[in-house]
């Protein structure tokens, strides 16, 4: 079986299997879903099922993709896909994930779903060896290199203390609807990567980022464009070593979904998930500070699902 | 029977491996495989010498393959396998817009042609290939591909994928010449107008008066079992083929053909009114030949002793010192320390003397590296050491899982490695400058170079002030320069890494770390 053949099965017998267990736990499902608690909800966590059945769960207590996209849209879809490594590494978002966001989109009326990232390893390899690739062209989508500054455009940052300035990714400020769809890792700079810290692959120059205090440059972004939905992928993560991480023994099983439109609190939700106080991480307090959104998830109205 | 069919099979050959070579250098989407490369690179007479003399295998015995054809037919290296000979003969087929189209004979230059020899034998005697390196045809073509034909074509690609994309469509994609070593340029675009100006006006005149290979095989084809002669019965010495002779090499007023100078294109075959030339096995013609009515000295003669001692001498005078000079200038110990002393060699290259006795600078692996971290030196390996490859830490790293040079060097420069072998190969080590590191001067977090880091050989470590600055574990450190490359600092970066003479064996990164995570488990509540 040659590497093609691999993510397509796995991604198939993902699809299946995501299938299956919703045909045979329908009960409880529903059960599981707390009736107390009405929408529109600021948040929807889950936890114990397979990516694609996770988000479809979610997605639907959010009142379907419809309600994000319209019909005759533009899609683009931000995963991480900074590294060459395998799926089972999880440095990059599941492309199960990845998959089913673009299928959703597609249903719901999008006229086109594009994926891309500026990627930290050889974006080629980065593209392929996740399985990105192979998941978007399956969904009918567009990949679209991240590799040339000549797709980057200079934009101000209004409120920025740090960074005034950046060159984004034109997809980014063409498209109708963005969806940020980090993979939730450990870091060895900011401890935690998420939703804020994947915007590092919509911008061209992350070095100037690194010089010029990385934590409050990432709270100073994240109040530019903030996405329409941030979709935190949880299934398989990176605790250790991270972001690339060095052997898939430091991958735990979390099998959680963090979707919400607030990226801070997006972001909270992951630190806790990973077992972090949302204040003890730097980025993501100064981004509550700012008012970007809220690191108080006591504040959200919530919507948790457990799948198992 | 006329051999006219040898010269079509020439041209349809030569142009099948010129394409194919140059194809080699600028396929950057990497449809040809790696063994495929192998094979259409193999006959390539010094690469797969130099291979040879390490390996003694026969997957580098092309040039005995090379050697034994050249003792049957002549120089057919010379006329088709050459991608530098197929490029002369391109712009030769440009003569026929000259007033003067004809070719004269000329003469040989013997002195010329075995003083460099000389040079080079003696040279590689103290393992130095400067010579070879500065005169070998393929990896002059090489040079002229890669920082030529290579951007090019990039260039044609990058336009029609902006097109394309402007369509919405992205079938195409950019592609970036990360950086052209000036110096390599400048020498490749002198050499270029060099040859064109050579091949416009004197045909094959480099092959035979400086190309080493062109000697060696011309005083190989001395002996040739089969020679093109010109049949005296037939012969009007109506002088077509001599014009048509890029190599200069017939002199039909005494109806005569210097084999050694033929570099087999047969383009005479065709002119000839009288079918008078063709391969044939006629005697060697005798060793001692009487003068000429006029005294002249008959020109098809060996070597005279005196020529030998000539060439042998300025040899010795040309090589050595620079040989010396060189040696020293390998280990620079003036350089600033925020980079190697000395440069950094690829996995596979075994130490920075294997490597520099082997790299012929043909720069394929320049051409094909996905990374592009493989640049062109100056004269980081010393002035013999012009051209040939080193890791360039600040325009890319190394790619972890990535053996891509290792597959394709045709001398043996890079040596065959594994994926898992590459892994624990330790090219060099990173170094940390603590006081110049984002950290250290403007406390605020960092740790782009062990976010890039592939094995975790550079950690973060606490610090001051719950600051973490970068830590090397040299055991597990391979060298790939990720974090040189992701040091964000200016204009020095705060990590680099330090070349390994001899490439190490690094110990393999633990499987597991401990430490207390205490990540939400799947059955448990949401901690929120």
């Amino acid at each position: 079986m040659n590497r093609r053949e691999f993510f397509k099965r796995s991604i198939l017998t993902g699809a299946a299997s995501g299938v299956a267990l919703t045909g045979g736990n329908f009960k409880k499902i529903f059960a599981a879903i707390s009736p107390q608690v009405k929408g529109p909800y600021d948040m929807v966590a889950v936890k114990g099922g397979e990516p694609v059945q996770m988000f479809d769960k979610a997605i639907e207590s959010l009142g379907g993709m419809k309600n994000f996209v319209k019909k005759g849209q533009t899609v683009v879809v931000k995963p991480n896909i900074g590294w060459d490594a395998l799926p089972e590494r999880s440095a990059n978002t599941n492309p199960q994930l990845i998959k089913r966001i673009i299928e959703q989109c597609y249903s719901a009326g999008a006229k086109q779903v594009y994926v891309f990232d500026n990627t930290c390893d050889e974006w080629l390899k980065c593209y392929e060896n996740s399985g990105i690739q192979y998941a978007v062209k399956e969904a009918g989508g567009k990949i679209v290199p991240g590799n040339s500054e000549g797709n980057y455009h200079e934009v101000e940052i209004k409120q920025g203390k740090k960074l005034k300035n950046a060159k984004v990714h034109e997809l980014i400020l063409s498209s109708d609807v963005f969806f940020n769809v980090p993979v939730l890792k450990s870091h060895s700079s900011t401890q935690i990567t998420a939703s804020m810290k994947n915007h590092m692959g919509i911008v061209w120059d992350r070095r100037y980022w690194h010089r010029n205090d990385l934590d409050q440059c990432i709270a100073d972004f994240a109040a530019y464009r903030k996405p329409d939905l941030n979709i935190v992928d949880a299934y398989r993560v990176l605790t250790k070593r991270g972001p690339k991480g060095v052997s898939d023994e430091d991958v735990v099983l979390m099998k959680s979904l963090i979707i919400s439109k607030d990226i801070v609190a997006a972001d909270a939700a992951s630190a806790k998930l990973f077992g972090l106080e949302p204040e003890h991480i730097r980025h993501i307090k100064l981004a509550d500070e700012a008012k970007v959104g809220t690191m108080d998830l006591t504040k959200l109205n919530i919507n948790r699902i457990k799948l198992s | 029977m006329q051999q006219t069919f040898l010269k079509k099979i020439r041209v349809v050959l030569s142009l099948l491996f010129l394409v194919l070579t140059v194809f080699i250098f600028i396929d950057f989407a990497q449809f040809l495989s790696a063994k495929l490369i192998h094979a259409v690179l193999f006959l390539q007479f010094i690469p797969s010498f130099l291979d040879f003399i390490h390996l003694f295998t026969v997957a580098a015995s092309g040039f005995i393959f090379i050697l034994i054809l050249t003792l049957l037919f002549g120089r057919v290296y010379c006329s088709t396998i050459c991608p530098l000979g197929t490029l002369q003969d391109i712009f030769i087929r440009l003569r026929r817009f000259r007033k003067k189209k004809s070719f004269k004979y000329q003469k040989s230059l013997r002195i010329i042609q075995y003083s460099i020899l000389a040079v080079i034998l003696i040279a590689f005697l103290f393992k130095n290939i400067f010579f070879l390196n500065l005169l070998d045809p393929f990896s002059l073509a090489g040079k002229i591909f890669t920082n030529f034909f290579r951007p090019l074509y990039y260039g044609i690609n990058n336009l029609a994928a902006s097109i394309l994309t402007s369509f919405d469509m992205y079938y195409l994609y950019p592609v970036t010449v990360y950086r052209l070593s000036l110096p390599a340029v400048i020498f490749t675009g002198l050499f270029s107008v060099t040859i064109i100006l050579l091949s416009l006006y004197r045909g094959r005149w480099f092959c035979n008066a400086i190309c080493p290979v062109g000697t060696t095989l011309g005083i190989v084809s001395k002996i040739s079992f089969f020679k093109i002669r010109i049949d005296a019965n037939s012969c009007t010495s109506c002088g077509l083929c001599m014009a048509v002779c890029k190599a200069g090499c017939i002199d039909y007023k005494k109806q005569k053909i210097n084999f050694s100078k033929c570099v087999a294109c047969f383009n005479c075959f065709k002119v000839c009114p009288e079918e008078g030339i063709k391969y044939t096995t006629l005697p060697s013609p005798p060793l001692f030949k009487e003068r000429g009515p006029g005294g002249e000295v008959p020109f098809d003669r060996g070597v005279p002793r005196r020529t030998f001692l000539k060439t042998t001498l300025i040899g010795l005078a040309g090589g050595i010192p620079l040989i010396a000079a060189s040696k020293k200038e390998i280990v620079n110990n003036e350089h600033p320390r925020t980079t190697s002393e000395s440069p950094v060699t690829p996995p596979g290259a075994v130490s920075i003397w294997h490597y520099t006795e082997k790299c012929t600078a043909c720069h394929l692996c320049v051409s094909v590296c996905p990374t592009k971290v493989l640049q062109p030196a100056f004269l980081e390996y010393g002035l013999t050491g012009l051209f040939q490859p080193r890791m360039d830490f600040h325009t890319n790293f190394c790619n972890f899982e990535c053996i891509l040079c290792s597959e394709i060097c045709p001398a043996g420069a890079i040596l065959p490695v594994t994926k898992d072998q590459k892994k624990t190969i330790q090219i060099g080590v990173s170094k940390f400058i603590k006081n110049i590191c984002v950290v250290v001067e403007k406390h605020t977090v960092c740790g782009a170079c062990s976010e890039h880091c592939p094995t975790k050989a550079v950690e973060m470590v606490p610090w001051l002030d719950n600051l973490k600055i970068p830590k090397v574990d040299e055991k597990i450190c391979v060298g790939c320069g990720a974090c040189e490359y992701a040091c964000p600092t200016k204009p020095d970066k705060a990590i680099y890494v330090e070349s390994n003479l001899y490439h190490h064996k690094a110990m393999k990164p633990l499987k597991k770390v401990e430490g207390q995570i205490k990540t939400s488990k799947p059955e448990e509540d949401f901690p929120f």
